[in-house]
């Protein structure tokens, strides 16, 4: 999957991605016993492969210079007994590396999950769909990425080169600081070979961003380039843009190629040096030749993992990235929270909206603004009004989907703000416009509104909305897969099981989106009768779109511009001859 | 072909290394020869590696990129020349995987093709040298090559299935993402979220077991890849040693040997690599050229004919035309409509009758399955695909503005047009007044989609767009349905001064857009089933006034969607706003 052009968020500085892994230590703390344990087997390994030259080195100077064979043979007895160790602790170090890492990115994933799904719905507002679970995927295996492969590279390619450091100096001080001299060139073309290559690497990421977007203008725009002929002109502009895409590539290379010039020249040299003045050495008998072969057996393993750190530099700032975000999630309070000390609430009760104003976004525009409006314990109230005047925000309110800027809702006289959401839930639900269904069966769409609910409760909600036949005659009845999003179900048969579950709750307060699409003739019947069925002795607030739900409310409520207009019967507000009476006239006209 | 020569030079001067570090070690240091030539010369060989490396690296990369760049270009141009029935088919998320992920495929193959030469050339260079010096110690060491590659092959059918059943279950946490995100209002209007978070830990919990499987596999063959060959270097030192002690080896060969050796370890396995690479590349290449092997179905014709001259010119006949995006389920049936030039038409329908498809295939965006089509009297597919659609201007219901200055997204027809010309085509689709009012005027950068202004405001520029070629026919699908309904009124205002002078087709359902037409006609069922003025088929046509009810219907429900996305209708950025103009987009295909 693309992304886009690089982002701020990409750019971080040292302190920063400091911070950013130490608070992630922090989460996997649970995994502290099996890191450690993986540590340990890295450090094992280490020694294994460390050995080699050792023996090497004795089975040369023993052995090979004496001329006898027992030596050697020991030294390669013991070197393929120290080889099959090391095949073994390095078993073992992939699987506690793998444990550790899969338990933190489990714990990471249901963490940054339970936070997301704790947020209120102005989060979501806010928040686009594809970023949220970009998190949860894209950023998250980035993470994985580095957990998994990065540290045990860090901490095997670091522990190595200090290791092999040390064991050189053991073996001959004299050799070693004569191949450290290479060192210092090596560390300092790695240096800039990172900062380099990182500036580059940021520049084409720019740039695969532009040339991806160009493209995805240009397919998506297809009818209108080819509408006015302009192809030519967006495959030179592709064009354009793909050179220079690839020139920054071409820059990129020429900022990083050096490098492994460089390094492979360095390894080259090291050898050149410790074969000169180490020959030097064992032609005097201060060295011996085991040692001056196992030094160069020893400086191979210097270089390739510095090279394997120098790779690793990018992992790191991807997973620092994606970290970041991570826990700007983790970061983000909800908006709409339970009390301190929660108020009980009654069982049953009217609700009222007690001077309410509201904006989606702080200081932005005023969406309701001092709505005052009674509904009794048992009254249903249609809301009538033009498109964005303000209808769903009352609805929302009311349910506690969104706390009020000004003014209070209340349930059977109990401030919502100081009830328990989960309480609040039992006695108001909203039933949206259209069915949204989970991936699942029947039952466990149904169950989504009470977690311990069992199977004949279930049963019972389809019987209270008049249609379990209809259902159970489904090849599964109520068990019956309904595919992702419900597609198995007809937009009717959604409805119904939306219902179903309200049905389930058993509400004081029923708050009712009106699907506002046509249903085929035979469901539209029954999703008409199983709302008159769930709505009766109910208290009902009903976001209206039809003159047949209007009609059978008690009370109408008029609002337009985010102010409740009008309210009253409908015959009142006829007489009236207000904006309702103009509504209704309207309807009639046009809805047969 | 320079990179095989650059990494023949490089396989030259890393071969020559270890028998400089043979020379130096039988001449220099066991025998007393001297010993400073070697090491000079072990250094000039490193120069030469070390430069040559970093060469090849660069060549093949480039050259990599270069056939990257190319290959996008010439998919870009081909999907620029596709008829409009393919974009249908096709996603613009699968064409956007092809150009960039399936590219990055290719072009990873194609870097490591020459670096696969040089080093099958430096394997094969080593095995010569290795027998020419010792063809016992030869086999030794070249004897565990044949169980690393089954290793090797071993592990890739054994992890193949776990990493695709990894795949699947990532792809099943995303799905229960995205859903807990997009029915956000159900999980909160039920207090659901727990639910949601146990599926996700279940979710978690799979990822992690399979991770873990593969992982266990990983743990068992990749050690085991990575010391294999260390046996074979022990087996070489120990019967090495062995032929040292009886003479028939000097030192210096052993010591070459095992650097010879060394030198085919990190080859061998970038080999098993390129070819796991290779297949996918081959995959990725089938895809891409897919793509490119596709022909489009709509082109220009062999001798084009020419449009005559305009007087007042625009007629337009359709002549028994069938057509249907299925060949089964024809959306045109003997279709025939003659608009005589400079008269405009409102196209009335329900969804599917028809009236849209009309519009396309005036600009020949498909082809007729029988029948013609004729402007001015020359049949559309014998013009030339540019001449007709510089003569025919269309006014999407979708209003697509591209990343581009107010001034270019006009002039996109005419990109030679002056100022003037763009300002006199603003002036007449009542945009101009507002253009002078944004921050750069006319240079004001739009947003992708356009989506910083609001939707009538890009919906005039967008018939700005239409007319600035003058073209003698215009069709206006669907103008006004994306506006705010207070706004509406600025449009028509619009839509009445551009279709002066013009052959008009208006495809409308609201009755004040009705209205401007001449004539209306009544689109059921593919065929004309009435015509008339508004008036005469209200009074007069029941199922006339039925499609006006239900598209009036369709319009409430689409309005209160769109509301709901969009909160803040300050319009401020609505990032959400997007889903639901791409869904029609391809909702449009599916027969209007």
């Amino acid at each position: 999957m693309w992304t886009g052009a690089v982002s701020d968020e990409d750019r971080l500085d040292r302190t920063q991605t400091a911070r950013l892994f130490r608070r992630a230590a922090g989460l996997g703390h649970e995994q502290r016993r099996l890191a450690l344990a993986a540590m340990g087997f890295v450090l094992l390994s280490t020694l294994a492969i460390l050995l080699g030259p050792v023996f090497v080195r004795y089975g040369i100077d023993r052995g090979i210079r004496r001329g006898e064979t027992r030596p050697l043979n020991l030294a390669v007895i013991g070197y393929i007994v120290v080889v099959i160790c090391a095949y073994f602790t390095s078993r073992q170090q992939y699987m506690y590396v793998n444990r550790a890492g899969e338990g933190f990115l489990r714990t990471l994933r249901v963490t940054v999950f339970r936070h997301i799904q704790r947020q209120s719905l102005a989060f979501y507002d806010r928040t686009q769909s594809g970023v949220l679970v970009s998190r949860m995927t894209a950023d998250i295996e980035s993470m994985g990425e580095l957990v998994q492969w990065g540290l045990m590279q860090f901490l095997s390619a670091s522990l190595l080169i200090a290791l092999s450091t040390v064991l050189m100096f053991v073996l001959s001080w004299q050799l070693a600081l004569m191949a450290m001299v290479v060192m210092p060139l090596i560390v300092l073309a790695t240096v800039k070979f990172q900062r380099d290559s990182n500036a580059a690497y940021l520049a084409v990421r720019e740039h695969v961003g532009e040339n991806l977007s160009t493209m995805q203008e240009g397919i998506s725009g297809i009818r209108v380039i080819q509408a006015y002929g302009r192809e030519d002109e967006q495959s030179r502009r592709f064009r354009e843009s793909s050179r220079s895409l690839f020139r920054s590539h071409v820059h990129s290379l020429r900022v990083s190629t050096w490098y492994f010039g460089v390094v492979e020249f360095s390894g080259i040299l090291a050898a050149a040096i410790t074969v000169g003045l180490g020959g030097l050495l064992v032609r005097n008998g201060t060295v011996s030749l085991g040692t001056l072969v196992a030094m160069v057996l020893l400086l191979a393993n210097l270089f390739e993992p510095v090279q394997q750190l120098s790779q690793l530099y990018n992992t790191v700032q991807s997973a620092a990235a994606a970290l970041n975000k991570l826990f700007a999630i983790l970061d983000t309070d909800p908006d709409v929270a339970d009390p301190a000390r929660p108020q009980a609430l009654p069982a049953r009760g009217g609700v009222e909206v007690d001077a309410v104003s509201f904006s989606y976004r702080p200081g932005g525009r005023t969406a309701v603004r001092d709505i005052t409006l009674e509904v009794a314990e048992g009254e249903r109230v249609a809301l009538v009004g033009p498109t964005g005047a303000g209808k769903s925000t009352v609805a929302k309110l009311i349910a506690r989907f969104y706390d009020p800027t000004l003014g209070t809702v209340r349930f059977g006289d109990v401030d919502l703000r100081h009830a328990e959401i989960a309480a609040i839930r039992d006695r108001i639900v909203v039933v949206p416009q259209e069915g949204f269904l989970f991936g699942g069966t029947i039952a466990d769409n149904v169950r989504i509104a009470r977690a311990d609910a069992s199977d004949g409760e279930i049963a019972d909600a389809f019987v209270a909305i008049g249609t379990l036949d209809r259902f159970e005659a489904f090849p599964e009845g109520l068990d019956t897969e309904v595919r992702e999003r419900g597609s198995r179900l007809s937009a009717g048969e959604r409805q119904l099981v939306s219902l179903a579950r309200a049905a389930l709750v058993d509400p004081a307060v029923l708050v009712l989106d009106e699907a506002t699409s046509n249903l085929d003739p035979g469901t539209e019947l029954a999703v008409e009768q199983a709302l008159e069925r769930l709505m009766a002795g109910r208290t009902v607030v009903v976001v209206a779109h039809r003159l047949s739900t209007v009609r059978r409310a008690d009370r109408i409520a008029v609002i337009d511009h985010g102010e409740l207009v009008e309210l009253g019967t409908h015959d009142e507000l006829v007489t009236r001859g207000g904006t309702y009476a103009g509504l209704a006239t309207a309807w009639a006209r046009t809805h047969v | 072909m320079i990179g095989v020569a650059i990494g023949g030079v490089w396989t030259v001067g890393k071969l020559a290394v270890p028998q400089l570090i043979r020379l130096a070690i039988d001449r220099g240091i066991v025998g007393n020869g001297s010993l400073w030539i070697w090491p000079a010369l072990i250094v000039c060989a490193g120069l030469l590696a070390g430069t040559f490396t970093a060469l090849r690296r660069y060549v093949a990369f480039r050259e990599a990129r270069w056939t990257e760049a190319t290959l996008r270009e010439r998919l870009f141009d081909h999907i620029m020349s596709l008829h409009v029935g393919y974009h249908d088919r096709s996603q613009t998320g699968q064409l956007m995987s092809r150009a960039s992920s399936d590219l990055g495929l290719i072009q990873l193959f194609v870097t490591m093709v020459p670096i696969t030469i040089a080093n099958l050339g430096m394997i094969l260079s080593v095995f010569v040298i290795l027998f020419l010096t010792d063809p016992v110690l030869a086999l030794a060491a070249v004897a565990p090559l044949p169980f690393i590659h089954i290793v090797q092959r071993r592990f890739s059918n054994r992890i193949h299935p776990v990493v695709m059943e990894l795949q699947r279950e990532q792809g099943e946490l995303a799905t229960v993402v995205e859903e807990s995100v997009t029915g956000v209002r159900v999980v909160k209007g039920f207090g659901a979220e727990q639910v949601q978070i146990d599926k996700v830990q279940q979710e978690a919990e799979d990822i992690r077991r399979v991770s873990l499987r593969s992982a266990r596999i990983r743990s068992v063959y990749l050690p085991a890849i990575e010391l294999l060959p260390q046996i074979g270097l022990v087996a070489v030192l120990g019967l090495g040693g062995h032929r040292v002690v009886s003479g028939e080896l000097t030192i210096g060969e052993l010591v070459a040997f095992n650097a010879y050796v060394a030198l085919t370890v990190f080859p061998l396995r970038m080999l098993g690599m390129t070819l796991a690479w290779g297949q996918r590349a081959g995959v990725a290449l089938e895809r891409v050229n897919e793509v490119l092997t596709t022909v489009p179905a709509v082109a220009d014709p062999d001798r084009p004919e020419r449009l005559p001259a305009r007087s007042p010119g625009g007629a337009i006949r359709f002549d028994d035309v069938t057509f249907g995006y299925e060949t089964s389920v024809p959306v045109l049936r003997d279709f025939t409509l003659h608009i005589d030039a400079g008269r405009s038409v409102a196209l009335v329908g329900g969804t599917g009758s028809g009236k849209s498809t009309v519009a396309r295939l005036l600009v020949r965006f498909y082809e007729p399955d029988s029948g013609t089509i004729r402007v001015d009297g020359v049949d559309t597919s014998h013009l030339a695909l540019h001449d007709l659609r510089r003569a025919v201007g269309i006014v999407f219901e979708d209003t697509l503005l591209f990343h581009d200055t107010v001034a270019a997204n006009i002039a996109f027809a005419c990109p030679d047009a002056g100022r003037q010309q763009v300002e006199r085509a603003a002036l007449l689709a009542g945009a101009h007044d507002f253009i002078v009012e944004l921050p750069d005027g006319y240079d004001t950068m739009l947003g992708e989609r356009g989506l910083s202004l609001s939707g009538g405001q890009r919906q005039r520029i967008a018939i700005a767009r239409a007319i600035i070629a003058d073209p003698r026919v215009l069709v206006l699908d669907d103008a006004t349905s994306s506006v705010d309904p207070s706004k509406e009124h600025e449009i028509r205002e619009a839509m009445r001064t551009v279709m002066q002078n013009r052959t008009t087709v208006v495809i409308a359902h609201r009755p004040a857009t009705i209205d401007l037409a001449d004539t209306v006609v009544l689109v059921d069922g593919g065929r004309v089933a009435a015509s008339g003025s508004h008036s005469q088929l209200v009074s007069s046509n029941a199922r006339y006034r039925e499609v006006l009810a239900s598209m009036a219907t369709r319009d409430e429900a689409r309005r209160t969607e769109q509301h709901d996305e969009q909160v803040d209708a300050d319009g401020a950025d609505a990032g959400s706003a997007a889903p639901t103009t791409h869904a029609e987009e391809v909702d449009v295909a599916a027969g209007d």
